[in-house]
């Protein structure tokens, strides 16, 4: 009995060292062809790198002018592209403020690699834009309202109940123009947020291959 | 003899396999995000156009 169980045990152990030796010889291996393989393809990595920067820059810029295209034809903005930095310092660069800040954009769309994700990225700021027209149009019509009210006032030719009724109105109106606004700007930041993953994820990934092409060397 | 055969056959696929799949993992995941942005957008959009409308109803007899 006890020969019969050993033998197994045995069998078991030899098939162990096998596998550890056939592994290790392997490994070396692996790592001698590496580091010749490293050796021959220095200068043509080095020429592989430079070349995807350059198609990374490329469609960085290819980008950024059709974005641009894309805000010259702003309504809204009398036909002016919007511009990254209004004021006067450049600390504003990355605050959205519930405003689209012109380049920014293109600048993200750059990080993303689907073409279907970039058009969506792009419906996305049509989108917005449109949203932000509305509100205007809205202050607009607010605003003509609250000057022909004036007018009445002034000439007396309206009673004093109907102003006053009308006057709520517009006062009603100013105020969901106002909620709508602050909603307006809360999707935005967590439209703004959302690109910023995708670059969070593109940078990480970014890491984690430069990482790996250190430990390789 | 199997189990050395097997593991020298992953760690052979491994490498090529494992860049497939980030690459493909990290456009799916952009399309998902930028689905969702779409989404957010449009809901913004229709918001901004309904609130027009009801500013519109306020205003009619000014």
């Amino acid at each position: 009995m006890k020969t019969k169980l050993k033998n197994p045990i045995i069998c078991l152990l030899i098939l162990m060292f096998m596998t550890g030796l056939q592994f290790e010889s392997y490994s070396q291996g692996k790592s001698e062809k590496g580091t010749e393989k490293k050796e021959n393809n220095k200068s043509k990595a080095s020429s592989e790198i430079s070349k995807e920067v350059e198609k990374e820059l490329e469609r960085q810029e290819g980008m950024e002018k059709e974005h641009k295209e894309m805000h010259k034809s702003d309504k809204h903005m009398n036909g002016k592209p919007l511009k990254m930095n209004k004021g006067k310092s450049d600390s504003t660069h990355g605050k959205m403020h519930g405003k689209m800040k012109g380049d920014m954009h293109g600048k993200e769309f750059g990080h993303i690699r689907s073409e279907a994700a970039k058009q969506k990225m792009m419906a996305t700021h049509e989108n917005m834009q449109k949203a932000e027209e509305a509100l205007k149009r809205s202050e607009e019509k607010i605003a003509k309202a609250k000057e022909k009210l004036l007018k009445a006032e002034k000439g007396e030719s309206m009673p004093k109940e109907e102003i006053l009724g009308k006057k709520e109105k517009i006062e009603k109106a100013e105020e969901k123009v106002v909620e709508a606004k602050e909603r307006l700007k809360m999707q935005h930041m967590q439209v703004h947020e959302k690109m910023m993953e995708t670059k969070k994820i593109k940078k990480e990934q970014l890491k984690e291959a430069e990482e790996v092409e250190i430990e390789g060397a | 003899m199997l189990c050395s055969a097997f593991v020298f056959l992953l760690a052979s696929c491994g490498d090529s396999k494992s860049e497939k799949d980030t690459s493909e993992a990290e456009i799916k995941q952009e399309e998902k995000i930028a689905d969702e942005v779409v989404k957010s957008s449009e809901k913004a959009k229709s918001d901004a156009e309904e609130t027009e409308k009801e500013v519109d109803k306020l205003l009619e007899d000014i």
